[in-house]
């Protein structure tokens, strides 16, 4: 049998069509549920506020933890403005992760904290806690500092859980701004569901250029930078698009560490955060979400699409590839140690829906995107390409992006148009136009070179510099 | 290749012909969107000016109808309704307006205030939205209704209580605590789904603001829906009805856990001494995080004797627990040394040592 280059070719043309068209389906699909989502959102909410809940003694308390690794320059005004949130019961938990800068120093003098014995719970083991403090003035009395030695991330998290009071806990990262009725709304899945809920995520939004005074956001700016703005796009797509559909048909597997909130008796059922992924996030979710399934206990998972949290999103090129690099790793380290789940119809909307689409969709997309290029490449040398009909696959490739990103502004100013000012929205189908061309390649890139770190065995996170809400947009 | 030129397009592959077809159907979409976008922001602008100016000429309407006592009310009223009240937008934004008056205004203004509401048509409005199918309108109706205590034919609400949707279902039960002049939380005799937590609070809020009396909650202390005994009882401490602590002591030895964990938690609350007794004799059967809910109520109830009873029921593996005994423990220092007979960081190596000594000083040698 005589297989020539045109065959090849040809057999691989056919290939990345048909994954194109399952992209193109999986983009259609999230689009068609998250409307639904949003739309019956607003209806329920359109005619009744929270503001009733603030006054009942009867809701459920909650533990606030925020881990902070080196957050000197702006960990007091963080806190003093976690401390503002609208909430009847909760206390705030700061664990301070070994920092090498003075910012335990600085809490222990502004807050006036003093050490409690060190007494706590060992639900999940973790590096060795070196200190609790509480401080002495009645106006912190929610707030409570742990000292411990450094473990990442994951470990300060598993450290807040073990040494906190409440059954409810928040994990945030302690540099993100949240709405002052952030806990209320996250907590609204955990009061309305007769099933147990077993976590519950809100959307993130991007900060950057946006004005902020004490801690809240005054007025939302689109940021001045390109790569900035095209992340807006990317978290209109991820949040109100993607992860909404996945709330509408209950196959969420990501609740962002930035803010989330966990049944604490179910977090520590499953072991708590693992801190052998960079991606402990989505891990710890699709583990509590798959021991649930294996013992037949009815839960869900809460989604709120109301803008809570707002963070810095990367605007350097490097920093912003580092990150990618990490979430792709993130990603493949919880696929392959869930790997059971994929295709398993046990596991229903997870294993049939939800894993296939993180496989194909966040995990292999941009892999296969990259040796489509290569092999694009290799046809170019072998002159094997005619340009014509290059321009027209890349058309449909380009207007698709386009489109998606397009609809992903248009869900955006039908939710909640947080843009005010028509110049943003413009900027931002600008940006549409501009992002397929001068912004995708620079993640896919990240996130091939995640899966070629993790094959080589790099653990690490990175370094992820911030410049800083507190000290770049502060009215 | 015969596709080399797009003048010969009509020779070219299919496959060619239908990626060209999808990039113009995307290109179209992306134009309807970026369309839809600009209508979306116009009309919200639009709709935005438009309340803003029908907002105030509401407001100066009804200030003139609450408080110009020169001001000929019913001519006003159908005069004003004839103008203004045109479209479906207008009927709500006129409610909305109603139901903000209603929140700040008491006594002889609410009557007129509901003068307005049924001299508006929005009495009508919003039976009509009662009967439609669409969840949404009948949900928001029912809201009003109850905001605004007005009451509508019994037998157009009743079916809600059974909805399928969680928020009909909570703003029927809010409509009939609301309207309701004898028996607010009647409806919970009929209830056959369980309490969600939110139903909960508003049911609270709602009778915090009560004028009436408010009822004994023991009549459901042995509902058979274990969300509605949770409820009563954390009513039953929030209304202060002494009367119904020997229910409350009962409820210990119920058979869902979440009630016997709200008994511990109220009789704590409500500094019940005399429950200390059966909760104790219970604590070897209960679930750990009842077993902990006992330990703080003798924390702020008991003695250091009733905390040293639970020290054999204890077990040396239930680290958890010894470590909220230690920490409970150091609030009775003055006749539980327990600093300086256990070591937290290596609680369960010391906890038989602990238990024997327990038992020691409870023998009284």
């Amino acid at each position: 049998m005589n297989i020539s280059i045109q065959d090849i070719i040809h057999v691989f043309s056919v290939l990345f069509l048909i994954y194109g068209l399952i992209i193109i389906s999986g983009y259609i699909f999230s689009a068609f549920f998250s409307i639904i989502e949003i739309r019956d959102y607003k209806r329920k909410n359109n005619f009744q506020d929270e503001v009733a809940l603030l006054q009942s003694a009867n809701l459920p308390s909650i533990s606030v933890l925020a881990p902070a690794y080196n957050e000197e320059a702006n960990v007091v005004e963080n806190i003093r403005s976690l401390l503002t949130l609208n909430y009847p019961s909760f206390e705030i938990v700061i664990i301070n992760d070994g920092s090498k800068d003075n910012s335990l120093q600085k809490m222990i003098d502004t807050f006036q904290l003093e050490p409690e014995e060190l007494v706590h719970y060992h639900y999940i083991p973790t590096k060795k806690v070196r200190g609790i403090y509480k401080s002495k003035i009645k106006a912190y009395k929610n707030l409570r500092v742990i000292d411990k030695a450094n473990g990442g991330k994951a470990d300060a998290l598993n450290t807040g859980i073990n040494c906190c009071n409440h059954d409810l806990i928040c994990c945030i990262d302690v540099d993100c701004i949240l709405e002052r009725n952030a806990l209320l709304k996250l907590i609204r899945p955990f009061l309305n569901d007769t099933k147990r809920v077993i976590a519950s995520g809100g959307i993130i939004r991007v900060a950057n250029n946006c004005v902020i005074e004490d801690g809240r956001i005054l007025e939302v700016r689109l940021p001045g930078t390109f790569i900035a703005r095209a992340q807006i796009l990317e978290y209109f797509r991820a949040f109100l698009m993607g992860r909404m559909a996945w709330s509408r048909v209950d196959g969420l597997l990501l609740i962002s560490g930035a803010f989330g909130m966990f049944d604490k008796k179910t977090v520590i059922e499953a072991g708590g955060y693992d801190h052998s992924t960079v991606g402990e996030d989505m891990e710890l979710l699709v583990r509590m979400r798959r021991i649930m399934r294996e013992q037949n206990i009815p839960y869900t998972v809460g989604f709120v699409p109301d803008p809570l949290c707002w963070t810095e999103v990367p605007e350097n090129k490097q920093i912003l590839m580092r990150q990618r690099n990490r979430w792709a790793r993130g990603t493949v380290e919880t696929l392959l140690k869930h790997k059971k789940m994929l295709f398993n119809p046990k596991y229903g909307v997870l294993g049939l829906l939800s894993t296939p689409y993180w496989m194909f969709f966040e995990w292999l997309a941009p892999v296969l995107e990259f040796v489509g290029i290569v092999f694009f490449i290799i046809l170019v040398l072998l002159g094997q390409v005619n340009f014509q009909v290059f321009a027209i696959f890349f058309l449909v490739v380009y207007s698709f992006s386009v489109l998606f990103s397009i609809t992903a502004i248009y869900f955006e100013e039908y939710s909640f148009q947080q843009y005010k000012k028509p110049k943003y929205m413009f900027q931002l189908m600008r940006t549409a136009l501009l992002e397929p061309l001068f912004y995708h390649p620079i993640v896919m890139w990240a996130a091939v070179k995640g899966n070629i770190d993790l094959i080589r065995g790099k653990k690490s996170w990175g370094q992820m510099t911030r410049t800083g809400l507190g000290s770049t947009t502060k009215k | 290749m015969e596709f080399n030129s797009f003048e010969g397009a009509e020779h070219w592959p299919f496959i060619l012909k239908i990626n060209l077809v999808l990039s113009l159907f995307f290109l179209v979409l992306t134009l309807a969107f970026v369309a839809l976008v600009i209508y979306l922001r116009i009309r919200k602008n639009r709709m935005e000016a438009y309340r803003t100016r029908f907002d105030r000429k509401l407001i100066e309407f009804f200030n003139h109808f609450l408080f110009d006592e020169d001001f000929k009310r019913a001519a006003e009223l159908g005069d004003f309704k004839f103008r203004y009240l045109k479209t479906a937008y207008d009927h709500k934004l006129a409610i909305k307006q109603v139901l903000i008056f209603d929140e700040n205004l008491k006594g002889e203004s609410s009557e007129a205030i509901k003068e307005l509401f049924n001299g508006l048509g929005l009495y009508k409005y919003l039976l009509s939205d009662l009967k439609a199918k669409a969840w949404y309108r009948q949900a928001r109706a029912l809201y009003a209704l109850s905001k605004l205590g007005i009451k509508v034919p019994e037998a157009l609400v009743t079916p809600f209580l059974h909805s399928n949707r969680v928020e009909l279902r909570q703003q029927a039960m809010l409509y009939f605590l609301n309207t309701s002049q004898e028996n607010p939380l009647a409806f919970l005799d009929d209830l056959d789904r369980e309490l969600s937590l939110w139903q909960q609070v508003f049911i609270e809020n709602s009778l915090i603001n009560f004028d009436l009396e408010v009822p004994d909650f023991g009549r459901w202390l042995n509902h058979d829906k274990s969300s509605v005994v949770v409820f009563c009882i954390k009513m039953v401490v929030s209304f202060n009805q002494f009367q119904n602590i020997p229910l409350l002591i009962e409820a210990l030895d119920h058979t869902d856990e979440g009630v016997r964990a709200q008994a511990i938690n109220s009789l704590k609350i409500m500094e019940v001494t005399d429950a200390l007794q059966l909760m104790t004799a219970n604590f070897p059967y209960e679930s750990p995080s009842n077993k902990r809910a006992i330990l703080y109520a003798i924390e702020k109830i008991g003695t250091a004797k009733d905390l040293r009873t639970l020290v054999s029921a204890i077990g040396r593996e239930e680290e958890n627990l010894q470590i909220d005994y230690y920490k409970i423990a150091t609030r009775f220092e003055n006749e539980i040394p327990v600093r300086k007979l256990i070591n937290p960081d290596n609680i369960t190596n010391d906890w038989a040592d602990y238990q024997y000594y327990s038992k020691r000083v409870l023998q009284g040698a």
